[in-house]
C-alpha cells in the first residue's frame, strides 16, 4: 500500500515531463508543468504520513495522541504557493503569445536556426 | 544571538515595498535613489555581517527558536565569510545593473521593475546567507519568479516571451527536482536544518541509495540554475531576449549562486557520511569540463552578440564548476576568488555591450563600451592582472592535486576561446557593425563608472587568494559548523599559513590563454578565425548546434530529463 502511495509521484513526474516535452500547445504545457508540481505535493504529503495518526490540530485531542507531520503540510502549502506564482505568470506570457501570434503552438516561438 | 543576520534580506525586501508603494506620486528619480539606497543599505549590512563572521560563524535563530538538546526546531540563518561575501558580491551586481534600467525604455514601469531587482537581492542574499535546506529553496524559488518577470518584461517582444517561458519552466523543472531531493531527505533525516541533515546522516548509516539519490536531485536543481551543459538552454535564450539589466545580474552572480548552493549543502549535509565524495567529484568535474569546453567552443559559432556571451557565462561557469567539484577547500577558495572575479567581468560585458548601443550620446559612448569590452574581453582570457587570472591557476593548481590534471587543456582553451569571442565583439563594435537590441537614454556615464569600479574590484579581488583560502577552509570544516550550530559553541578552525598560492606554471598558462584570445579574436589567423566566426560553407557540426538552440522548451525539457537520469546514476553507481 505504501509502495503504492510513492508509486503516485513517480509517475506524476514522469507523465509531466513528458506533457512538456512532447506538448503542442502552450496552455497544455503548462498544466503539465503543474503536473510535475503536484507530483513533489504527493511525495511530501506521503512522506509525512502515520497509519491510524490523527490530524495535527491539538485543539481538540490529546497532545499525546500521534499526528501526521506537520512540517511536510506546512512545506506542500509553501510548494502550492509556489506553484500557484509560477504558472500565473506563465499563463501571463502564454496569453501575451496569442495575442501576437494568434497561436499557442510552441513551435511557433522557435528561433530561425541562422542567428 | 546576533540580529543583524536577516537584514540584507529584510532591508531590500521592504525597499521594495517602498518603491512600489511611492512609485505612483513621486518622479522617476526619487524612485531610483530610494532603490539605490536600499542596495548600499545591502551591501553594508552583508559588509558588516562579513566582518562579524571573521573569527566564526554567526548563527541567528528566527523566533528565538535555537535548538533545544542539539536538535534544531526553528529556522536559522548561518553566516559565514564566503556567504556574506557573496551577499556583498550580489549587492554591488544589482546596483551595476540598475544604472542600465534606462535601456528599458520610456520608464512607466520603473516601479515595478525596481520593486522586481529589489527582491531579486533579497532572495540572492537570504540564499547565501541560509542555513536550512527548505529556506534554501524559498529563496531559490524568489529568485527565480523575480528573476522570471523581468525576463517578460517587454511583452511585445516575441522573443523575450519565448526567453521568459524557457527560463521559467526550465527553472521550475529544476526547483520541482529539488524539492523532491528535500522530501526524500526529510524521509530519511527527519531533518531540514543544514547542520542537523549532516549530523543525522553520519550517525545514523551514512549516504545510502535513498540519501544519494536526494542529493543528486538537489545537485540537479542547482546545476539547472547554475545553467551548466546540457541545463543551459533556458540561460542561452534568456540571455538573447531579456532585458540588460536582468542579464547582467544573471551573467554577474545568478548563475554562479547555484554552484554556491551545491558547496553549500554539500559541506553541510554529505561531507561526512563517507562513500559519496569520489562519485560526486566525477561528476561535477566532468560536468564542469563538458560545460566549458562545449560552451567555449560555441561562443564563437553564434554572430549575434548577446548569443555569444550567453555561451562565455555558460563556459565561464563550467570553469568555476571544476573548481568547486574538486571537493577541497583549496579548490572552494580558488573558484571563490575566479567566481567573484568574473562575475564582475561578465557583468562588465554587458555593460559595455549597453553602452554600445546608447542612443544620441554618439560615438564617445561607443569607445568606452569597445574598451568595456576589449578591458572585459582580455581578463575572461585569464590576464592575471585580474582574479580571473589568479583564480584560474588556482583552480587548475587545485585539479591537478584532486587528481584531475587532464582538465588544464580544457579550461585553458575555455578562456582563449571565450575570450577570443570577446575580443571579437569588442573589434566589431568599434566598426560600428553590432545589434544589441538596447537602446539606452539618459546619462550613459554612470554606467561607464560601474564598468570601471567593477574592473577595478576584479582586480582587488586578485589580493584576496590567502583570504579565500582561509574563508574556504572554516567553509569546508563541517563538523565546527555542526557544533556551531546545533550546539551554539563556537568552534574555531586553524586557518594560519593557509595559502591560496600562485604558481608560475599557472601564470604561464594564464598569459597563453590570452596570447591566443588575442590572435583568436582579432584574426590573425584569418581563414580559421573565420570559418570559425560563421562564415558559410557552415562545417555541419555547427549548423546542428545552431539549430539543437533554437529555443525550443521541449528540447531543454528532454536535455535536462536526460541530464538527471544520467547524473543520478553515475553517482548511485559510485556509492555503493
Amino acid at each position: 500500500m505504501s509502495v503504492l502511495a510513492y508509486g503516485v509521484p513517480i509517475w506524476l513526474l514522469v507523465v509531466g515531463l513528458y506533457g512538456i516535452v512532447t506538448s503542442r500547445n502552450l496552455l497544455h504545457q503548462i498544466i503539465s508543468l503543474s503536473v510535475v508540481q503536484a507530483s513533489t505535493s504527493v511525495l511530501l504529503l506521503t512522506v509525512g504520513f502515520r497509519a491510524g495518526a490523527a490530524a495535527p490540530v491539538f485543539a481538540d485531542i490529546p497532545a499525546t495522541r500521534p499526528a501526521v507531520d506537520p512540517v511536510v503540510q506546512a512545506l506542500s502549502l509553501t510548494d502550492a504557493v509556489v506553484g500557484a506564482t509560477v504558472s500565473a505568470l506563465l499563463l501571463a506570457v502564454a496569453v501575451q503569445v496569442h495575442k501576437r501570434t494568434g497561436t499557442l503552438d510552441p513551435d511557433a516561438l522557435r528561433r530561425r536556426p541562422e542567428r | 544571538m546576533n540580529n543583524l543576520a536577516p537584514l540584507p534580506v529584510v532591508v531590500p525586501l521592504a525597499g521594495a515595498a517602498v518603491v512600489l508603494f511611492a512609485h505612483a506620486f513621486v518622479p522617476r528619480g526619487v524612485v531610483r535613489l530610494l532603490a539605490g539606497a536600499a542596495v548600499v543599505a545591502e551591501i553594508t549590512l552583508a559588509a558588516i555581517l562579513l566582518y562579524q563572521a571573521r573569527s566564526s560563524t554567526v548563527v541567528y535563530w528566527f523566533g528565538g527558536w535555537t535548538p533545544r538538546a542539539g536538535i534544531a526546531l526553528g529556522v536559522s540563518f548561518t553566516v559565514d565569510q564566503l556567504g556574506a561575501a557573496a551577499a556583498v558580491l550580489a549587492g554591488i551586481v544589482v546596483g551595476a545593473a540598475l544604472t542600465t534600467t534606462p535601456t528599458l525604455g520610456d520608464g512607466d514601469g520603473d516601479g515595478i521593475v525596481h520593486a522586481l531587482f529589489l527582491t531579486l537581492l533579497a532572495a540572492m542574499a537570504g540564499f547565501c546567507l541560509t542555513g536550512d535546506l527548505f529556506n534554501l529553496f524559498v529563496f531559490f524559488e524568489l529568485m527565480a519568479v523575480s528573476a522570471f518577470a523581468l525576463a517578460a518584461y517587454h511583452t511585445r517582444s516575441l522573443s523575450a516571451m519565448r526567453g521568459a517561458l524557457n527560463f521559467a519552466i526550465a527553472n521550475s523543472i529544476g526547483a520541482f527536482l529539488f524539492l523532491i531531493g528535500i522530501a526524500l531527505l526529510y524521509g530519511r533525516t527527519g531533518a531540514l536544518n543544514l547542520a542537523q541533515i549532516g549530523r543525522y546522516l553520519a550517525t545514523h548509516g551514512g549516504l545510502d541509495r535513498l540519501a544519494i539519490v536526494a542529493l543528486a536531485l538537489i545537485v540537479v536543481g542547482l546545476l539547472v540554475k547554475a545553467a551548466v551543459v546540457p541545463f543551459h538552454f533556458w540561460l542561452v535564450d534568456t540571455a538573447t531576449s531579456a532585458p540588460i539589466p536582468l542579464v547582467i545580474v544573471l551573467a554577474g552572480v545568478l548563475d554562479t549562486l547555484g554552484i554556491y548552493g551545491i558547496a553549500r549543502v554539500y559541506w553541510t549535509a554529505f561531507a561526512l557520511p563517507t562513500g559519496g565524495a569520489p562519485a560526486l567529484r566525477t561528476v561535477l568535474v566532468a560536468t564542469g569540463a563538458v560545460t566549458a569546453g562545449v560552451a567555449g567552443v560555441l561562443s564563437l559559432a553564434f554572430q549575434q552578440p548577446r548569443r555569444r556571451l550567453a555561451f562565455v557565462m555558460v563556459a565561464h561557469t563550467g570553469i568555476i564548476l571544476i573548481g568547486v567539484g574538486c571537493l577541497t577547500a583549496r579548490g572552494l577558495a580558488a573558484s571563490a576568488v575566479y567566481a567573484a572575479g568574473d562575475g564582475m567581468v561578465k557583468a562588465v560585458l554587458f555593460l559595455g555591450l549597453a553602452l554600445t548601443g546608447w542612443q544620441a550620446a554618439g560615438a564617445t559612448a561607443r569607445r568606452a563600451g569597445v574598451l568595456l569590452l576589449a578591458v572585459g574581453g582580455l581578463a575572461l582570457a585569464g590576464l592575471p592582472l585580474f582574479a580571473t587570472g589568479v583564480g584560474k591557476a588556482a583552480i587548475e593548481a587545485a585539479a591537478a592535486r584532486a587528481g584531475s590534471g587532464w582538465v588544464t587543456p580544457v579550461i585553458v582553451g575555455a578562456a582563449a576561446l571565450t575570450g577570443a569571442a570577446v575580443i571579437r565583439l569588442a573589434l566589431e563594435a568599434n566598426a560600428g557593425s553590432v545589434a544589441t537590441g538596447d537602446e539606452g537614454r539618459g546619462r550613459w556615464t554612470l554606467p561607464l563608472a560601474m564598468g570601471v569600479l567593477l574592473l577595478g574590484l576584479s582586480a582587488a579581488v586578485a589580493l584576496a587568494g590567502d583570504w579565500a583560502a582561509r574563508a574556504a577552509a572554516r567553509f569546508t570544516a563541517t563538523r565546527a559548523y555542526q557544533q556551531q550550530v546545533l550546539s551554539g559553541h563556537a568552534a574555531l578552525v586553524s586557518t594560519a599559513g593557509l595559502h591560496l598560492g600562485l604558481p608560475a606554471s599557472g601564470l604561464a598558462l594564464d598569459l597563453t590563454a590570452v596570447v591566443l584570445a588575442v590572435v583568436l579574436g582579432s584574426g590573425v589567423v584569418a581563414p580559421a578565425a573565420g570559418r570559425l566566426a560563421g562564415t558559410e560553407p557552415l562545417p555541419t557540426v555547427w549548423r546542428g548546434a545552431r539549430r539543437l538552440h533554437d529555443g525550443s522548451i521541449g528540447d531543454a525539457a528532454t536535455w535536462t530529463t536526460i541530464g538527471t537520469a544520467a547524473i543520478a546514476l553515475a553517482l548511485a553507481s559510485g556509492a555503493r
